[in-house]
């Protein structure tokens, strides 16, 4: 299985790191320009303001980037009839597996990139508060879970539309969805049905806003363990649907 | 003589249609096998059954003398190689790249990359990207994938389709080397028959799923004999005479069609007719096409 897995990183041949640079970049630069001439208030809760933010952006940009991921390692594939000389050398239920470590390992290295990069990106700008590890592992967590999620559904637009602009399409419809869902109460049951906003569930805190002092502020909620269900549910039964999909599709 | 793939009642439907129906193969052990039949015949499935990409309905596939089944199926296609339909590549990758992750996956050591190309002639372009190829060099590049490991047994479903008469050439050299030179078996398909005949010793015949000849190709070419056309300035005469003298002679188009003879027969008849004040406008030989073997073979006509 390694050899295997080692295999697949090297047919990606940066294809996937291609894409998560610009994105990781993207979003760096936009919470950076958000912080970088912090008032009191945002010295006191930077952190916590940039976790808000972050999963704005996440619902944003991740579902087309992992649109992109997965017609990118499907369309490698399939441009080069590569299936039936795989199928020869490695199970199928293999070649699936492999294709799902590979972005979930590279999926990984970019949310834990991130998360350390916002921790020095908050000392540089000198916020006072102190690094909430528990809120941004937390954070972290649920959006690679989330990312992998999209990216296995993904995975089943790329292999039920031969033209890779279906998927791509869905998932520029993921974002939109996603941002949407963000209008919608953090515990609305809504959200359980529209997997591209689960990067909420993650959220430690929740921004409010006092009419009368005209002021943002935060409050903490607890971990919503509600949503952290179906979410690794939705991936439990996406993963063996997806794969047994995979499985019985000609080669 | 053992054999190197034995299939057994293989029996393929899509849908209620038979695609491969009670096929059974015999493919001798250091010999090239072609594989003919025109499209749709069935070719394809049957290799894609061999190598267990398609799960047949009933029936069995013996590879090196070990019945291929769910468990053994990827121990035993380790010492085999194929190039189903058409070549397999990643076009943003490199051909040595294309190579190393095949032999990763077939466990072969990164030295054997380099033998491989030698084979196919690619050592010049190893470093090009393969969506640059040419389809010819992708084709070789699919048979230098199909060689890693030292396969003893090689898979190649129509391997010079899309090609030019000069990578035709290259690409039958190529494929009639390998038993003398590395003792490989092959299982070539194809829908021509010049093609399977510069290249098999043996050969298969499948139409619509079924075999209808299986043997060596010189027990094809007893079914493929010549014939001789002959036009005359009175062919009706002509005819009566060449009967009058025990030779057999059909009067068809405007010529006659009389079997193959010898030298010596064919200036004998020549020389009567002239005599006899019948010019000799022209006269052929003629061999039968693969339309008129398959005819023979099937009774029924049809299109390669």
């Amino acid at each position: 299985m390694t050899k295997q897995f080692l295999c697949e990183w090297k047919k990606t041949k940066g294809k996937l790191v291609s894409i998560l640079l610009p994105v990781l970049t993207l979003l760096l630069v936009w919470i950076f320009w958000l912080i970088h001439d912090p008032d009191a208030e945002k010295l006191q809760d930077g952190y916590t303001y940039m976790t808000s933010t972050l999963i704005l952006l996440n619902c944003i940009f991740m579902p087309a980037t992992a649109a992109v991921m997965a017609s990118r390692m499907m369309d490698m594939e399939n441009k080069g009839n590569t299936y039936k000389l795989l199928c020869t050398l490695q199970k199928k239920s293999s070649i699936f597996a492999c294709k799902l470590a590979v972005a979930a390992a590279h999926l990984t290295l970019y949310f834990a990139i991130q998360g350390f990069i916002l921790f020095l990106m908050g000392q540089a700008v000198g916020l006072t508060e102190p690094f909430p590890l528990r809120d941004y592992l937390l954070l972290q967590g649920v959006s690679l879970l989330t990312t992998v999620l999209l990216f296995i559904l993904q995975i089943f637009f790329s292999l039920a539309f031969e033209n890779q602009l279906y998927p791509l399409f869905f998932g520029l419809l993921g974002s939109f969805v996603g941002l949407f869902t963000q209008l919608l109460s953090p515990y609305s049951p809504i959200r359980y049905f529209l997997p591209w906003g689960y990067f909420a569930y993650g959220a430690s805190s929740l921004m409010r806003y006092d009419e009368t002092a005209k002021t943002a502020y935060f409050i903490r909620i607890p971990f919503n363990a509600a949503g952290f269900a179906v979410l690794t549910a939705m991936l439990l039964i996406s993963f063996l649907a997806v794969r047994g999909y995979f499985l019985r599709k000609d080669v | 003589m053992k054999n190197a793939i034995e299939t057994f009642t293989l029996t393929k439907k899509y849908g209620k249609s038979n695609a491969v129906e009670s096929l059974n193969m015999e493919v001798p052990e250091g010999s090239i096998y072609g594989f003919l039949g025109p499209n749709g015949a069935g070719k394809s499935t049957t290799m894609k059954m061999i190598l267990g990409l398609v799960k047949p309905d009933t029936g069995s596939v013996k590879v090196l003398e070990s019945a291929v089944n769910d468990t053994n199926r990827l121990e035993i296609l380790k010492k085999t190689g194929s190039l189903i339909e058409s070549p397999s590549y990643y076009g943003h990758l490199t051909g040595k790249e294309n190579l190393q992750i095949i032999a990763m996956l077939k466990g072969v050591p990164e030295k054997e990359i380099q033998e491989v190309l030698r084979i196919v002639r690619l050592e010049n372009q190893q470093r090009k990207k393969v969506s640059q190829y040419s389809l010819g060099m992708k084709q070789r590049l699919g048979l230098a994938c199909a060689l890693l490991g030292h396969p003893q047994v090689l898979l190649l479903d129509e391997p010079t389709n899309g090609l030019d008469p000069a990578g035709i050439q290259e690409m039958r050299e190529l494929i009639c080397s390998l038993p003398s030179k590395y003792g490989i078996t092959v299982l070539v398909s194809s829908h021509l028959l010049s093609e399977i005949d510069q290249m098999a010793d043996y050969t298969g015949i499948i139409d619509h799923g079924k075999m209808i000849f299986q043997g060596e190709l010189s027990q094809l070419h007893m079914h493929s004999r010549k014939k001789l056309l002959l036009r005359t300035q009175n062919n009706e005469a002509a005819a009566r005479i060449l009967q009058d003298r025990k030779i057999v002679c059909k009067n068809q188009g405007g010529q006659l069609i009389l079997p193959d003879l010898s030298d010596d027969q064919t200036a004998y008849f020549v020389s009567v007719l002239v005599r006899e004040g019948i010019g000799v406008l022209r006269i052929e030989e003629q061999q039968k096409s693969l339309e008129e073997i398959f005819l023979s073979l099937t009774g029924k006509q049809v299109s390669l």
